[in-house]
């Protein structure tokens, strides 16, 4: 329609201004030709004229010529003459002229040519006559005859005919010009009139269409403006609420967001929302201005009631009119009624969103619907986006929860899988152990077996001389203590005889071999040879001595045996190098032989067979007067190295053949005068061989030689100990007695005890531990006899007693009851103790029990390298039993470990005391060897810290002697040294302590990783005892109680009020009012745990005083807790360069603080 | 026994623990604590967890081995090397801007984190401007800690775990070992305080400028969670750090406003 207007306005543009224009333009093109036309015919008419005129001047000009020849005929004058010349000369210009004026008009230039030579013709004539008239001659003549006259005659008519044809031609074209003028000035002023009123008539015609349209129009307009105003007011509504919906973050923020808008957007005065739960019910979720009665439900269900219904429909619902009580609009003051109700649901994809009802106090005005089918699509929108991102969100939470759960899973999955790669190690260890058990057993089965048989024989032998013992027994028994205590003496005497022999002894040989050298050549030869002779006699001596000494070892077990690969060439050269000499002086063959196939080595102590292989080969060079002495080394059948040392000498008579064997006897007691020695390498090398695994045998017949076989494994096996806790009393008569016959002895009136044998192995406290009793001990010891004793003993002591004597059930026994500690015998009915020992140090449950170990045989090294912290040699005493307890006891009260340090330089030991006290280890130092040796006895270490430089005894003398005093069990040592050590001396420290330490820049250090990674394994700290759990599990809300704090600080309020915090806690508070006085305070009073510095202080700052406690080493590690006015960073950091360990700004927040002091405190520092 | 009823006993149980002792537990997340209840009852040989709270309540000592099962003493050294090289290559170097530092190991367990940013820390040469406070309930697993011994057979993964976060030194520099333990350098902890402290009960004690607590929050409930990681924001300074387990994480928290995410995958945040 507008554009047909639009259309129609130009056209009417058109033919009302254009059309007049083209009316005008048309006249005035008319008129321009028309006025050209005029023009041209005023430029015609002049042309015309001036052709005339021409005409006229050259007809003048012509007949002025004419005249003047006449006259000059007629005169003869040459005056008259002039004229004509003046003809001759313009009249062909003029004529020339007037042929070119009409030019165009053919006929007119016919005349003009005409003209031109009727002129030229007449001047010819002329000329003539001139001539005549001049010559004289009679003109007259010529003229009369008229020739001149008839050219001019001709001449004048062309020229009226030029003249006349010009005027006739100018009045034809005026009258033209005059017709066409009539009759354009007509036509214009026709087709003027014509014009105006064609335009005249259309163009109002077109101008009331126009006018109509356009008020079509703006009444088109004001209607559309109406409508975008409610659009606008729609559109204003959607947009804030957009904006409304799009702050919100919940549901529920959401829900109050739509209903407030629209409540206050449409004017209601009450409403309420409900969002969908699920598909049948809605729950109320936000109100306006509204307040439920009780009937009123929060949650309604799809269908019920109004709302219900529209829930259902999912249409809009109008309510009006409604009855005064339906809705109660309130308000403080006043109530009034909500007459009508609008109830809109919300949905999207048919799915239900929520409803929104509204209570209004006006009428509804139509656009609140039109508003409602506006924004219900977004509102939907909205309500599923929120629901969709909380479930979202719910979900998120949920998959972070279960990510979380995850991991506490696999957290706990790698607890379970370590505790069972621990238990699947134990598991296979038990089985390798199981393995060699089983193939132990068929072994020791077989043995009983033939044991039995040995033993069924030895019954028969037995019993008859069964009586006869009974009767020795009572005298045997007497005579066995006294043997014993004999034999004991003995030892002692002869390891302090020996010790008091050498010292001198020692000093003779140096000085007489001194003198035999003779050096200053002051003595004589006899002299030389005295020299010589107390030389030899006193080497002798020392042999003696030696032999005794090693007798004496050897028999007490003390010896250790260190095998290594000997080759047997060079064990042979060496003897032939010691022999060779001998044997040259008494002019023997000596020879070394070795069979082929032998084995180049044998693995065995080369020290000890050399030893036993000596002794032979010097007792048959001593021997043998003359003959030969031959060594052979060969394998026999049972693949045993066989040394035989065979001599053709005086040989040996058969009865005598055992007794050579036996300590300080010879065959015969007169030999020994003849051929020197003192009778005991025999002995001795019997029991180094045996030591060694092997025999020694000899057969001999008097006078043609002996032959000495000493037999020993290829491989040296230690002697299990089984086998020597068995064979010591047997082998060993001299020194030890059989332990049953000596502990009866002890207890004789504890047989009573002994005899409660039960089905199991002992009868012991098992049936009456109370879980949680903490005074049990564990026996585990398979001599039915001396285990009565400790359990009667332990009774005594107020322990509870558990008995057994096999390996298996005492790990077990100690697993389930935790005895504070555990007797072990070496010798069990299963496996050896140190097994015991192994898996009790090896178990975290059983780890931190002591154990103290008794045998018979000698494993004290092991045992304590396993962690035992007690070792005793069967037999022992009854006082040496209660000492154990003793020692057990002092254990159990011993929860910090107990170091002995001894190193003679003051400021080392101090340092070294230092370093490594803390609150978990407590030091002894000691200055030398023997007071060392003597603290020793009397308290039990864990470890032992010791230099090598030693005042008095050496450090080296110091490990030998606590080495030899088996009896006494001496903690693990760490050697600490400034001294460069030797390989030698390095390995016997290792043989004797477990870690050498140089002295260094690293060491201090190191040497306190050491010691507590040694007690760590020996003692295994790992696992903290029981009782400092307990101590921190009860302390957990008492950090502060009987702890000291002090507070420095000059400002008393500010005490007081920390004094009163801190002893509500139960803390005890020291004060001091500068820094001064804080130091003062702490020299007099060490019990301070902690202290709380003030920065700000007259007299001395904090600064200066938490620097100067710094400076004693004794508070290095006290911790001072700063407290600063300013909390600038430079401020906290001066205070902590100063030393402090950490700081709080004040005024100080006092659960801060508090906090801060609790971690110090439960950190500790002591 | 039904679901409901064991979570009740277990409520009762939790109760009874931190009327007496002290210890809170009844924040934990109660699946885990479930699980480790009832894991607690079989090894004791107890039917009833009933029975198992009369125990705690008068045997003391029955509650610190009933403690190793409450809390879940596991970790190796730099666990997840990554988390560790990106602390190494990119928080370390913020940190050497401060002149001092304080740093937070909240739930050190048995130690082995302590020891691995004490060696992180010492090859910055930040050490001995570090102090570190190590914290734990448990005594047991703090006592291990401040003992600094580990299993020697754990020290290969601990080496490898050590090379994949960046160190160019041998592990083994830093220890001493004999055939079963190997034992930190006592240097590496001469400035870490092994103390009590508990995300549950106690507050905030010093200003930080990194805390670490790693593993830890995945035990909690969503309530413990929250006041602990508000304890964690009220010790950071402004823009410490703060780092967290591999399955946790700030989202849904509180505290999550308070912080920017400094490394998503490794979980390293900063407060704002």
């Amino acid at each position: 329609m507008q554009q047909v207007d639009s259309n129609s306005f130009k056209r009417l543009l058109i033919s009302n201004i254009l059309l007049p224009l083209i009316i005008g333009l048309v006249t005035c093109v008319v008129f321009v030709v028309m006025i050209n036309a005029l023009i041209k015919q005023g430029q015609d008419v002049a042309k015309s004229a001036q052709i005339i005129s021409m005409a006229n001047e050259s007809q003048k000009a012509v007949v002025d010529g004419e005249t003047g020849l006449r006259g000059y005929v007629i005169t003869g004058k040459a005056d008259f003459l002039e004229p004509y010349i003046n003809a001759r000369n313009t009249a062909p210009e003029r004529l020339e002229k007037l042929r070119m004026l009409v030019e165009g008009n053919p006929r007119q230039v016919a005349r003009a040519e005409t003209l031109v030579k009727q002129f030229e013709s007449w001047i010819v004539y002329a000329e003539k006559v001139r001539g005549l008239k001049a010559s004289g001659r009679d003109a007259f003549a010529t003229v009369s005859q008229g020739e001149g006259k008839m050219i001019m005659d001709r001449a004048r008519q062309n020229f009226d005919l030029i003249i006349r044809n010009e005027e006739l031609e100018r009045e034809e074209q005026s009258n033209a010009m005059a017709w066409l003028t009539d009759i354009v000035l007509f036509l214009t002023i026709v087709l003027s009139l014509i014009g105006s009123a064609a335009i005249a008539l259309f163009g109002r015609k077109q101008m009331l269409g126009l006018s109509t349209s356009y008020q079509t129009i703006l009444d088109a307009s004001n209607e559309r403006n109406f409508i975008l105003q409610q659009q606008q007011w729609l559109k204003q509504g959607q947009s804030e609420l957009s904006d409304k919906m799009a702050v919100a973050t919940s549901i529920k923020s959401l829900s109050e967001s739509i209903s407030s808008h629209f409540a206050n957007y449409l004017n209601a005065q009450v409403g309420a929302l409900f969002i969908s739960v699920n598909d049948t019910s809605l729950e109320r979720q936000a109100t306006f201005a509204f307040t439920a009665t009780d009937e009123q439900s929060d949650v309604i269900k799809v269908g019920e009631g109004l709302l219900g219904q529209v829930a259902a429909e999912k249409k809009p619902l109008q309510l009006s009119q409604l009855p005064a009580n339906f809705l109660k609009i309130s308000s403080s003051l006043g109530n009034m009624n909500a007459s009508n109700v609008l109830i809109m649901p919300f949905f999207s994809d048919d799915a239900l969103l929520g409803v929104l009802e509204l209570g209004f106090a006006d009428i509804i005005q139509p656009k609140y619907l039109e508003y409602y089918e506006q924004v219900a699509d977004s509102v939907a929108t909205a309500i599923r986006g929120m629901q969709l991102r909380e479930q979202r969100e719910r979900l998120m939470r949920e998959i972070q929860n279960q990510a979380e759960e995850l991991q506490t899973q696999q957290e706990e999955l790698r607890v379970t899988n370590e505790e069972l790669s621990e238990q699947a190690r134990m598991l296979k260890d038990a089985q390798t152990r199981l393995e060699g058990q089983h193939a132990e057993m068929e072994q020791t089965n077989a043995q009983l077996e033939e044991q039995a048989q040995v033993l069924e024989n030895q019954k028969d032998l037995l019993d008859r001389r069964n009586e006869v013992l009974v009767d020795t027994k009572l005298a045997l028994e007497q005579k066995a203590t006294e043997l014993q205590r004999a034999s004991q003496y003995k030892s002692e005497f002869l390891a302090n005889m020996s010790h008091e022999l050498r010292t001198p002894l020692n000093s003779s040989l140096i000085l007489a071999k001194l003198l035999a050298d003779n050096k200053d050549s002051n003595l004589t030869g006899q002299q030389i040879e005295f020299a010589k002779q107390i030389q030899s006699s006193g080497n002798d001596l020392l042999h003696l001595i030696n032999d005794i000494l090693d007798l004496a070892k050897v028999e007490s077990g003390k010896l250790d045996i260190n095998a290594e690969n000997v080759s047997i060439d060079g064990l042979f050269n060496s003897l032939r190098k010691s022999f060779d000499p001998l044997a040259n002086e008494k002019s023997l063959k000596l020879s070394f032989v070795i069979e082929p196939k032998t084995p180049k080595t044998i693995f065995t102590d080369q020290q000890r067979i050399e030893q036993v292989l000596k002794n032979l080969i010097s007792n048959s060079i001593k021997f043998t007067a003359k003959g030969s002495v031959t060594i052979l080394a060969k394998l026999d059948k049972k693949l045993q190295f066989r040394f035989e040392v065979s001599d053709t000498g005086i040989g040996i008579a058969q009865e005598q053949q055992q007794i050579i064997f036996e300590a300080f006897r010879q065959a015969d007691g007169t030999t020994n005068r003849k051929f020197g020695g003192t009778g005991l390498g025999l002995s001795i090398s019997k029991d180094l061989a045996r030591l060694l695994g092997g025999s020694i045998q000899v057969s001999s017949m008097v006078g043609t030689g002996s032959t000495f076989t000493l037999t020993l494994p290829q491989q040296y096996l230690p002697i299990d100990e089984s086998i020597t806790d068995v064979n010591l009393p047997v082998e060993q008569p001299v020194f030890k007695l059989p332990i049953v016959e000596k502990s009866e002895k002890v207890e004789p009136q504890k047989d009573a005890a002994s005899e409660i044998l039960s089905s199991g192995f002992f009868e012991d406290d098992r049936s009456s531990i109370k879980a949680g009793e903490n005074r049990v001990i564990l026996v585990v010891e398979d001599d039915h006899k001396f285990a009565s004793i400790l359990f009667t003993l332990a009774n005594e002591q107020k322990y509870k007693c558990l008995v057994t004597d096999s390996a298996t059930e005492a790990i077990e026994l100690a697993k389930k009851y935790q005895p504070s500690a555990v007797l072990l015998d070496m010798k069990l009915s299963d496996h050896s103790g140190l097994y015991v020992l192994d898996q009790l140090k090896q178990n975290s449950k059983t780890r931190h029990i002591p154990v103290h170990v008794i045998s018979a045989g000698d494993f004290s090294r092991q045992a304590m390298h396993l962690g035992a912290i007690g070792y005793m040699l069967k037999p022992v005493k009854r006082d040496q039993l209660v000492d154990a307890f003793k020692r057990i006891e002092e254990k159990m009260r011993q929860s910090i470990r107990k170091v002995l340090i001894v190193e003679d330089n003051e400021i080392q030991r101090g340092a070294i005391q230092k370093l490594i006290e803390d609150r978990f280890l407590e030091t002894v130092a000691v200055e030398n060897g023997i007071m060392a040796l003597k603290i020793l006895e009397e308290q039990s270490f864990d470890c032992m810290i010791m230099d090598l430089n030693l005042p008095g005894i050496s450090g080296f003398d110091l490990l030998e002697k606590m080495n030899e005093t088996a009896n006494q069990t001496y903690p693990p040592i760490i050697v600490y040294t400034g001294r460069s050590l030797s390989k030698e001396e390095e390995d016997k420290l290792n043989r004797y302590s477990r870690s050498v330490i140089i002295k260094g820049a690293k060491s201090p250090e190191r040497l306190m990783d050491e010691v507590m990674l040694f007690l760590h394994k020996v003692e295994s700290s790992m696992d903290i005892s029981q009782k400092d759990m307990l101590e921190n599990v009860r302390n957990r809300e008492k950090v502060f109680e009987n702890k000291t704090i002090m507070i420095v600080d000059d400002d008393m309020r500010n005490t007081f009020a920390l004094t009163a915090a801190l002893e509500q806690k139960g803390a005890k508070i020291v004060i001091a009012k500068n820094g001064e006085e804080s130091l003062r305070k702490l020299d007099s009073d060490r019990s301070i745990d902690i202290v709380l510095m003030d920065i700000m202080m007259p007299i001395m700052d904090g600064y200066e005083a938490i620097r100067r406690i710094r400076k004693d080493v004794v508070f290095k590690k006290l911790p001072i807790i700063a407290l600063t006015a300013k909390a600038t960073k430079d401020d906290k950091l001066l205070c902590l360069q100063a030393g402090a360990n950490d700081y709080l700004s004040k005024p100080v927040d006092l659960d801060k603080l508090l906090s801060l002091i609790r971690i110090w405190l439960s950190a500790g520092w002591k | 026994m039904s679901n409901a009823d064991e979570n009740f006993e277990i409520q009762l149980l939790l109760e009874a623990i931190y009327q007496k002792y002290s210890y809170d537990f009844r924040g934990y997340s109660m699946p885990s604590v479930k699980r480790r209840v009832n894991s607690a009852l079989s090894q004791f040989g107890l039917k009833t967890i009933t029975s198992l709270q009369e125990r705690v309540l008068h045997d003391a000592s029955f509650f610190t081995e009933l403690i190793q099962y409450l809390t879940i003493p596991t970790s190796e050294m730099f666990r997840d090397p990554s988390f560790f090289k990106k602390f190494r290559e990119e928080v370390v170097p913020i940190l050497e801007t401060y002149p001092s530092l304080k740093i937070w190991i909240a739930g050190c367990s048995t130690g082995e984190e302590i020891y691995s940013y004490a060696i992180i820390l010492q090859e910055a040469d930040l050490l001995k401007r570090t102090t570190i406070y190590a914290t734990d309930i448990n005594p047991k697993s703090l006592k291990k800690a401040e003992q600094g011994f580990f299993p020697i057979d754990k020290i290969k993964e601990y080496t490898v775990n050590y090379r994949k976060s960046g160190g160019q030194r041998e592990l083994s520099d830093y220890m001493i070992t004999d055939s079963n333990s190997a034992l930190f350098d006592r240097r590496l902890k001469e400035n870490v305080v092994f103390a009590d402290h508990s995300l549950a009960t106690d507050s905030v004690f010093s200003e930080m400028q990194m805390v670490s607590c790693r593993n830890v929050l995945i035990y909690f409930d969503r309530e413990l969670q929250n006041r602990a990681l508000c304890l964690f924001k009220d010790s950071l300074v402004r823009r410490g750090f703060l780092g967290l387990g591999s399955k946790e994480s700030l989202r849904f928290s509180d505290s999550d406003l308070y912080f920017d995410t400094f490394s998503p995958e490794e979980k390293i945040y900063r407060k704002k």
